[in-house]
């Protein structure tokens, strides 16, 4: 079992989670954590609560919205405090949209964690096509 | 030239690279913070969110009290970050004269007391933060630009002013 956390500003994690799973039905072992009014220290212990609560993940992603900003700093932060002679594999993927969310419904099942985390990483940058301008002066 | 002096215990993060960098258009952010300057890869995760075209550094306090002259009369325009008040008492201790900072990014946390929504202290921020305002320095709460400031000294000091 892979499990996700997605460490986001205001409302934006558990409202992905519940827009995906309007999609395509319950996503297991995803956790939502959110910045609002929280110290960074307060939103790490929630971040390595939510690990701690994946039993036996064979991986374990964090996913933040936004790259260089305070949750992808914890996101960091907590990834490389990690023991690393753990043997729970953990990666931060930043740039989270609704298609990563989707990706890691539809692909967890059949990829290995590393692949998995890849894919989602192609599969949101595959989602920004455009821009196509239409009318008017668009200089 | 010093543009910005903000205590953001989030450091650079969206609120400042993204709100206070349109509004105050520095060219360098600094950080000041030991413990961070002190750990390559955390003043790297500290630095990741820079804007582009602008430059940012992680210097210890010390390092802050020798530069804080040259930094004042260049020609860059310096964005000054602190987690904490204490830093700027320090400097404030060390003859530096700072007229106003601004404090935003302070959460919630286990033993702290709200003083606005986006700035809570313990006793120990709060007796950093009164002895700057006792020290003349106006602490004006504002999270983000657009916003409009509240006196941070009235709230801390309401009866003496």
């Amino acid at each position: 079992m892979i499990g996700l956390v997605l460490i986001c500003h205001g409302n934006l994690g558990a409202e992905l989670l519940r827009t995906a799973e309007g999609i395509v039905g319950s996503i297991d072992n995803v956790r939502t954590i959110s910045n609002v009014g929280l110290a960074p220290e307060v939103v790490t212990e929630h971040l390595r609560e939510a690990i701690d609560s994946f039993e036996n993940p064979s991986g374990v992603l964090l996913m933040v919205d936004l790259f260089g900003s305070s949750c992808w700093r914890v996101a960091m932060s907590c990834a490389v405090s990690m023991p690393s002679d753990g043997d729970v594999p953990v990666a931060v993927l930043s740039g989270m949209n609704l298609g990563t969310v989707l990706s890691f419904s539809q692909k967890r099942q059949t990829m290995p964690f590393r692949l998995l985390v890849e894919a989602m990483a192609t599969d949101a940058q595959r989602g920004i096509v455009g821009p196509k301008f239409f009318g008017g002066n668009a200089s | 030239m010093i543009v910005l002096i903000r205590i953001d215990e989030r450091l650079v993060h969206g609120q400042v690279a993204v709100g206070w960098n349109a509004a105050v258009q520095p060219t360098n952010f600094i950080v000041i913070d030991d413990e961070i300057a002190a750990v390559d890869w955390e003043a790297e995760l500290v630095l990741a969110g820079v804007p582009d075209g602008t430059a940012g550094e992680v210097v210890t306090l010390s390092d802050a009290i020798a530069q804080w002259e040259s930094w004042r009369t260049d020609a860059e325009r310096h964005l000054i970050l602190v987690a904490g008040p204490a830093p700027l008492l320090a400097l404030v201790a060390s003859g530096i004269v700072i007229p106003e900072a601004n404090v935003g990014g302070v959460h919630r946390r286990t033993g702290r007391i709200e003083y606005a929504p986006y700035v809570h202290l313990d006793e120990s921020e709060f007796a950093a933060c009164r002895a700057l305002c006792e020290a003349g320095v106006r602490l004006e709460g504002r999270d983000v630009p657009t916003a409009r400031g509240i006196d941070l000294c009235r709230r801390i000091m309401p009866k003496e002013r």
